[in-house]
């Protein structure tokens, strides 16, 4: 089966809330899940059902996807095999990246989870990175305020890891 | 209206069942089983499963408990619960197979067998596909935490066809499949597609820890199919061959190999794993080729006797696939050239009684040479080691054979020399290569062989020295092509004295011009006929003194004592020296006054100082000859001879020439054919002296050489043993010429008595330099 040549025909995208996305073949394919069922089913056709995606989201996620559709995938990345061996290389944000993941936390949270569900690594990547870059130089109380994280040691447990961690704290 | 959750409850049982519902589409028919939507549906199953702590739908602000919590139980649970039912599941339809393919046999039994694994190796793929998610995190942190057993997806369907399948049936599967082979080496047709895809399914299968190396290797295939496979192999081969050798000729024999080798390695291309082709080439070559290797060796000879190139061509082919499988035909190859030299040597020296045709001589051992050397491109595939050994052979028959026999005085260096005379010469009758240059390139070839080069270069020189002095060349671009092959072939040192040569011949023609403008303007008056002088230097031409000495004739001896003048004004301090016997003149002579027949007669300055005699009487006693030319009594009478040889001159008294009182009278009924006569031809006996001479004057160069040699050795080295020396020197002169070891001796033997070197004490075979 040749899937690149169906590269400019389109597929229908369907949504959690049945909002449905016409995009291009190569476009849907930036998603790993998505690029394998098409190999695996050659000749399927009518809406992919995406289960766990809303259609506002679906929106951003594809954003990604057009803009990036003609990126290959860089192999550090893309190797699932180590994914998590290797630390990201960078924690620099690409310009048009930072723009793009310039959004409220509901909505990054749930880019993540879309990227997580549809397996578009580099935009797991990215949201990580994202949400890395917001808990730095943060105290822990400033991160569960943001994040609307309950506080759930108690003092002694509190005390505890912070002389454990003294070492870390920014002085 | 929201999508709906294929599973909304959640629960395990509900999601196993809905996930076994699209497993079993899946197996039964990978293409066209499932949809899309059937596709996202199983994977969001899985996935929603697998990240169960928080349940679908969107709860916002909710990090802490939506990423994927891998160290939670609930989540090892999850996974390890979908992994069993997966596994379990597997092997259940695995079992279902089996008893399938229970009652099968024979080809329907590999047919089965590639059916269902093409099918199940495609579902697998699916499956894995849906249960990413999982590979993704659960499997990953299982493996990343050596639970060994835990394989991905992929892997677990195919370790289960191993386990569960195919180890159950291995030996009924690879059975029947061995003998299908052995059905189709019979020459039946066989569906050789069924045991391509057996074989690659276990190439797929790896049972170690799944790593992409394990794949690689191949463990399983190797096991289970290649080392049996083999097997079967070399004793169906080992029977086939004794069988087939016991009936047919070795020729057959290796025709009917070569076909085996052929099928066996084309059908293991197109259907078996890469990896079989190296043992099996090597099984082939150790059953059908290295078993019956004596005997097959034993008939290279017969063959090439016969020169039967195609079954010679097929030899070196089949033993070339072996590791040092020519070795033996080597010799048996250099033998046969050397022989098939020999022989044709020996046919020529039958049929030639006296003076060996240095052309048919030449062209004897060149024919041999091109034959073999065509042989060994088109037969052996220009093969280095073949290469080698016709050059071993060469170099025997052409130093060494029935016409060149070793301390005899007809040598291969001077019979090629003078063929060479003979191709540079004026009127070469025509060449047989079809131009002078493939002629000189053949010659060459042959020359490329001889061991003393140094012999050809003094015939050669020798011969350019009459060509050019005589004026007899083809031409000047034939010799300067000869010399700069000759340069080529041995290096700028052996052409030096050529080159010297043909430099003094053009010196010559530029001083001939100034001693001419100088006679224009002198008190000498201008001889009535051509003439020019070749100033040559001693030193690089090869030319003997004059035999005699002479009274010049007046004719002539103005010019000569003007010229001897002059030369010593342009150069003072060199001495000329005249070599009569080489100085040519042309006489026009009227010999029968009654006739009106003008004769033009070659001759040395020797021989025209005696026939200018005849002008003044028609007869001379040997006495006043010697009186009057000034020359000594031998010379006379060898020139003498000559003319009466031509009959230009009868003897008159005396019954030997040379004789006191013999007597000399002009014949006057002298009427020869040619109207040009070359009275200035060498006397046999002087030939065969210049021979000897030449031989003479190389075998004390060579003791030269050879002392040089030594010498330069010892003074570097200080001390030698002697055989060490020995070889050093050989190694030294080889290009040159091939030094004796008895020649050597004797010079070492000279330096120990002119103490250049001295024995050490207590130690004779050591030799030390004397400084």
């Amino acid at each position: 089966m040749d899937s690149t040549k169906n590269d400019t025909d389109t597929v229908v995208l369907r949504c959690y809330d049945n909002k449905e996305f016409v995009v291009p073949r190569k476009v849907a394919r930036k998603s790993v899940l998505i690029s394998n069922m098409m190999e695996d089913i050659p000749d399927g056709s009518g809406a992919i059902p995406i289960h766990n995606v809303r259609g506002l989201v679906m929106e951003k996620v594809l954003e990604y996807c057009t803009h990036y559709a003609d990126t290959e995938v860089q192999e550090d990345e893309g190797d699932s095999d180590e994914e998590f061996d290797v630390p990201a290389r960078t924690i620099d944000i690409k310009p048009w990246d930072a723009k793009f993941i310039d959004v409220d936390v509901e909505m990054l949270f749930e880019l993540l989870q879309a990227a997580n569900f549809l397996e578009i690594k580099p935009l797991l990547n990215l949201g990580c990175k994202t949400v890395a870059s917001m808990l730095k130089g943060r105290t822990p109380e400033e991160i569960r305020k943001q994040f609307n994280i309950p506080n759930d040691f108690t003092e002694e447990e509190e005390e505890q890891i912070r002389k454990e961690n003294q070492w870390a704290e920014d002085r | 209206m929201a999508l709906p959750q294929p599973v909304p409850s959640g629960n395990f049982a509900d999601t196993w069942q809905f996930l076994e519902e699209g497993l079993n589409r899946i197996l039964a028919a990978v293409q066209g089983g499932v949809s899309y939507g059937g596709f996202m549906e199983l994977y969001t199953v899985v996935y929603n499963h697998l990240t169960q702590t928080h349940q679908s739908g969107f709860q916002t602000n909710a990090f802490a408990t939506s990423a994927p919590d891998i160290t939670r139980g609930s989540h090892h649970r999850c996974g390890s619960e979908l992994y069993a039912a997966l596994r379990n599941y597997l092997r259940n339809r695995l079992r279902m197979l089996r008893e399938a393919a229970a009652p099968l046999t024979g080809p329907a039994l590999l047919a089965f067998y590639s059916k269902e694994w093409q099918q199940y190796e495609r579902a697998a793929t699916f499956i894995d596909h849906i249960f990413r998610y999982m590979n993704r995190y659960w499997i990953r942190r299982q493996r990343e935490e050596r639970r060994t057993e835990v394989y991905d997806i992929y892997t677990l369907c195919l370790v289960l066809w191993y386990r569960d399948f195919f180890l159950p049936l291995e030996d009924r599967v690879v059975t029947t499949a061995l003998d299908q082979i052995v059905e189709k080496r019979r020459g039946k047709t066989i569906d050789s597609e069924y045991i391509r895809d057996l074989a690659s399914s276990l190439v797929y299968i790896n049972v170690g820890d799944g790593s992409r190396h394990d794949r690689m290797n191949a463990q399983v295939y190797k096991e289970a199919f290649n080392s049996k496979f083999i097997q079967t192999t070399r004793s169906f081969y080992t029977q086939e061959s004794d069988q087939y050798r016991t009936q047919h000729s070795i020729v057959d024999y290796l025709k009917q190999a070569e076909m085996w080798i052929q099928e066996e390695e084309q059908w293991c291309e197109r259907f078996l794993p890469k990896i079989t082709l190296e043992p099996l080439q090597e099984t082939c070559n150790v059953v059908l080729i290295e078993s019956p290797l004596p005997a097959v060796c034993q008939e290279f000879s017969p063959l090439l006797k016969r020169d039967a190139t195609d079954d010679l061509a097929r030899i070196y082919r089949l033993l070339s696939r072996l590791h040092d499988g020519l070795k033996p035909l080597l010799k048996a190859f250099m033998e046969h050239v050397k022989d098939a030299g020999l022989a044709a040597v020996d046919a020529l020296a039958r049929q030639i009684t006296d003076n060996v045709d240095s052309r048919r001589y030449t062209h004897t051992l060149l024919t041999v040479h091109t034959k073999f050397n065509e042989m060994v491109k088109t037969t052996f595939n220009s093969d280095p080691v073949f290469v080698v050994e016709l050059d071993k052979a060469c170099n025997e028959f052409i130093n060494r054979n029935a016409i060149c026999k070793p301390g005899g005085t007809v040598r291969t260096p001077e019979l090629l020399a003078r063929y060479t005379d003979a191709l540079l010469r004026r009127g070469n009758k025509g060449s047989e290569a079809g131009s002078l240059e493939e002629d000189l390139q053949h010659l060459m070839t042959v020359f490329k062989y001889i061991d003393d080069k140094d012999v050809f270069q003094k015939f050669y020189t020798k011969m350019l020295a009459k060509r050019l002095v005589y004026g007899l060349s083809l031409s000047e671009d034939a010799e300067l092509n000869m010399m700069s092959k000759l340069k080529v072939a041995c290096g700028h040192e052996y052409t030096s004295k050529i080159h010297r040569m043909f430099l003094d011949i053009s010196l010559s023609r530029t001083f001939n011009d100034q001693f001419k403008d100088h006679m224009s303007s002198s008190a000498v008056p201008a001889p009535q006929f051509e003439y020019k002088f070749l100033v040559l230097g001693t030193s690089s031409w090869p030319l003997q003194g004059s035999s005699s000495p002479l009274r010049v004739p007046d004719v002539v001896a103005p010019l000569y004592r003007e010229f001897q003048a002059f030369y010593v004004i342009k150069h003072s301090g060199r001495k000329l020296q005249w070599l009569f016997q080489h100085s040519i003149a042309e006489i026009r002579a009227r010999i029968n006054p009654a006739r009106k027949v003008t004769y033009i007669l070659q001759a040395s300055t020797y021989q025209m100082a005696i026939l200018m005699l005849y002008n003044q009487a028609d007869a001379y006693s040997f006495e006043e000859l010697v009186q009057h030319t000034g020359m000594n009594e031998d010379t006379l009478t060898n020139h003498l001879s000559i003319f009466l040889r031509f009959q230009l001159l009868r003897q008159t008294k005396g019954d030997k020439v040379g004789t006191p009182n013999s007597r000399y009278e002009l014949n006057t009924g002298f009427a020869p054919k040619k109207h040009r006569i070359n009275l200035n031809i060498p006397v046999k006996s002087e030939q065969k002296q210049e021979t000897e001479a030449t031989n003479r004057i190389i075998a004390k160069d060579r003791e030269y050489v050879i002392k040089a040699a030594l010498v330069r050795i010892m003074k570097a080295r200080k001390q030698m043993d002697h055989g060490q020396l020995i070889n050093e020197v050989i190694t030294l002169l080889q290009s040159r010429f091939r030094p004796q070891i008895p020649d050597i001796k004797k010079v070492i033997d000279e330096l120990l008595d002119q103490d250049f070197i001295e024995r050490t004490e207590g130690q004779k075979n050591i030799y030390n330099y004397i400084a």
